[in-house]
């Protein structure tokens, strides 16, 4: 009667650490699945945000490079860090970078969180550049990832 | 009297054999699961790792890229342009871009074979962009 009741206790005992374990195992792989899937799917969304800024960050540079070359008369910086070339004018807007040109405004919408800034570069002597320069966050980025792109488009006059 | 006693605990002591058996299988293939989960887990891990460096990679590549267009974009204003020039040009735009404050990255302008002038922006070695001015290929 002892023996029995002792083997049922050691069977009760072993089943108890088989579920212990078995509970054990299912925690472990639980919290690693959602670990990884986490990872994964922070680095595919910052993957594919890359990747959308740098094709916008073409479109902006063609765009920017092209209305500098044609711009109508020597290019000057007002006062609100705006292009201003006789009728057109380049500004940044809280839409994106406005581009005015005779008759006619085109709209260059900036990505999510990028902002953008207009500047004149070169020393007297050199060569006149006009910048826009690009800043923006990267999405959902624990680790607050940056980025920043200079366009730089240049008519060939001289600074003076 | 004894027999059927000593029969009844005999059998109950088989069946404790075999549980403790049927206990040590389970136990052991846990312990198993759990290695070959490890190993499954190191590997996924290992290759996030890879491919978070690739992006890393691909975005040094972009900004390398920034570089030298904008590099192309002044010495199309200034051209005809020296070799030495087109170094300033690169080193100018360099220090004014991401890449600025990583000591690995060189930047290098040359003369190739074909003429013209070769401008590449390296990595650890590793080619990140490279650009030909001036030369005609056929």
């Amino acid at each position: 009667m002892r023996t029995e009741r002792r083997s049922h206790v050691t069977r009760r005992y072993m089943e108890l650490q088989e579920v212990l374990a078995g509970l054990c195992l299912t925690a472990i792989v639980s919290g690693m699945a959602l670990e990884l899937a986490g990872r994964t799917w922070r680095y595919c969304r910052e993957a594919m945000a890359w990747a959308h800024t740098a094709q916008e960050t073409v479109h902006l540079r063609t765009a920017w490079r092209n209305f500098v070359h044609d711009c109508p008369a020597q290019p000057t910086l007002g006062a609100n860090g705006e292009l201003l070339a006789g009728a057109w004018r380049a500004a940044v807007v809280p839409e994106g970078v406005a581009l005015y040109r005779a008759g006619s405004t085109r709209l260059l919408p900036l990505p999510e969180g990028m902002t953008a800034r207009i500047g004149r570069e070169g020393q007297p002597g050199e060569v006149e550049r006009w910048a826009l320069a690009l800043e923006w966050k990267a999405r959902n980025s624990g680790e607050g990832r940056r980025g920043s792109a200079r366009l730089v488009a240049c008519r060939g006059e001289v600074c003076r | 009297m004894n027999a059927p006693a000593s029969r009844s605990s005999a059998v109950c002591r088989g069946r404790g054999t075999g549980a403790r058996r049927q206990h040590g299988f389970l136990m052991v293939e846990a312990a198993s699961a759990l290695g070959l989960l490890a190993l499954l887990v190191v590997g996924l891990y290992a290759g996030i790792q890879v491919n978070e460096r690739m992006l890393q990679h691909f975005v040094a590549q972009r900004e390398a890229l920034d570089v030298l267009e904008n590099v192309v974009e002044r010495a199309a204003a200034e051209a005809p342009l020296s070799t030495a020039r087109c170094r300033e040009l690169l080193a100018d735009e360099l220090a004014q871009s991401p890449l600025a404050g990583r000591p690995s990255v060189q930047a290098t302008c040359d003369v190739p074979a074909g003429g013209g002038i070769r401008c590449t922006i390296r990595n650890r070695e590793r080619l990140l962009a490279e650009i030909r001015m001036g030369s005609h290929e056929n």
